[in-house]
């Protein structure tokens, strides 16, 4: 049994302490891949949230067979999927106002110079759209596989489909982040980058 | 090895970075430019995922989450202490019972006192027994009276009591000449004495009983008499 199956094991006694700790342990994850797949910040914090309070009150039917972060990665990925389709259907938030609150969100470390910055934003906002561009169960895939390091099985264990799928998923997410990339280059060339304007102004 | 096989090596290769290719695909790429440009986007595009910032957990987090779970687990104990599982579970069938049952208590109570006064049989008793109260010795009761033998009881109210009363009373009273003197009708009449007393004083009143018979009422009046009760019956 590893640490985390410990700790639930023990949060399902009773123990909230052990909870406390997988709360400090996994709440940043949490919310980074929330973030990823929803890209707004308050509403990434309140889905880690509510993942952490789902899993709380279901703690009675939690086995040591299953891994901690799995449980948890499916639940934020779930409740994620879901506000995503709900803002589909009510686009209750433009594209505008996203990126206005985008704007104080990444705002750039004090060390770095404003043409650094202004760069590190440019190069953020592509990205962004790049995810945003993929299809859900793609930007799923791919962002556990890029940014939380998750193996096919897990993965497949996460989204509740085959590895065959999933391999399928990771393969198309590549080629179209491949194809948006090459899009991203024809608009703007390497030659002529922001960085370049900039030192000839 | 084949540009689609190397392509699927590519797509997964990347999932550990470093992570030396096969021989054969190596080979391929070493001589085929366009999946040599394939592998260096891929790469391009998969490092370009690095410059994606995330914005850290708010300092508040942890607290948020425990009131978020008090607040949760509160109702729920409230609502499990206060009401039985099955029934909170369950509320709909326990509901359809209850009404149910209502209806047939209902029912049953309808049956048993609400129909009860209308039932014929006992309408017919009641009548029965207000006729003598009606006509203590009234002759529809007698079985002297042919057209009242058919007839029910019942459909003689009060308000035609009196007046039939009145009726028979009149016809009783206010006719004199109708009643005839009881040796004028029971002796036959002798040849030359056909003249009546002229003396009223000589007309008996015979002995009538106020809701009775009538003695010494003549056959027509009989029949008047009895063709009023008929009318009023």
């Amino acid at each position: 049994m590893d640490a985390d199956a410990a700790l639930m094991v023990r949060v399902r006694e009773g123990d909230d302490g052990a909870f406390a700790e997988l709360l400090g342990r996994y709440r940043q994850s949490a919310v980074h891949f929330a973030y990823r797949l929803v890209q707004n910040a308050a509403v990434a914090e309140e889905i880690a949230q509510d993942a952490f309070v789902n899993i709380y009150h279901a703690r009675s039917r939690y086995e040591p067979t299953a891994k901690f972060n799995t449980w948890l990665f499916t639940v934020v990925t779930n409740l994620s999927l879901k506000h995503l389709k709900r803002k589909r259907r009510w686009l209750a938030v433009s594209e505008a106002d996203e990126a206005a609150a985008r704007k104080y969100e990444d705002c750039p470390s004090p060390e770095k110079s404003p043409l650094d910055g202004m760069v590190e934003r440019e190069a953020a906002e592509g990205v962004r759209r790049a995810v945003r561009a993929l299809p859900d169960k793609e930007r799923t895939a791919i962002v556990l596989h890029k940014y939380h390091g998750k193996s096919y099985q897990d993965i497949a264990a996460i989204m509740k489909c085959s590895l065959g799928a999933v391999k399928t998923h990771i393969h198309r997410g590549k080629l179209r982040l491949c194809a948006l990339a090459r899009g991203r280059r024809a608009e703007n060339p390497p030659d002529r980058g922001l960085r370049e304007v900039c030192d000839e102004m | 090895m084949r540009c689609k096989q190397v392509r699927v090596i590519l797509l997964d290769g990347l999932a550990i970075p470093g992570d030396p290719l096969p021989d054969g695909a190596a080979a391929h790429l070493a001589g085929c430019p366009a999946c040599r440009r394939l592998q260096a986007e891929l790469e391009a595009s998969w490092a370009m995922l690095d410059s994606y910032p995330c914005p850290e957990a708010s300092a508040s987090f942890d607290q948020a989450v425990w009131a978020r779970i008090r607040k949760t687990e509160a109702p729920a104990g409230r609502s499990r202490s206060r009401v039985p599982f099955f029934l909170a579970r369950h509320a709909w069938v326990v509901g359809s019972l209850a009404a149910a049952c209502l209806v047939i208590v209902i029912g049953v109570l309808l049956a048993v006192y609400g129909g009860a006064g209308k039932s014929p049989a006992t309408s017919a008793a009641r009548a029965a027994a207000a006729v003598p109260a009606v006509f203590p010795t009234a002759p529809r009761s007698a079985p002297t009276l042919p057209c009242q033998g058919a007839e029910p009881a019942a459909v003689v109210a009060e308000a035609d009591e009196e007046r039939l009363l009145e009726e028979i009373d009149e016809l009783l009273g206010a006719d004199p000449g109708s009643v005839a003197d009881p040796a004028y009708i029971e002796t036959p009449e002798e040849p030359g004495s056909r003249s009546r007393p002229a003396s009223p004083a000589g007309v008996k009143d015979p002995p009538v009983s106020p809701r009775g018979s009538t003695p010494g009422v003549s056959g027509t009046s009989a029949a008047r008499w009895a063709a009023g009760v008929c009318r009023h019956a």
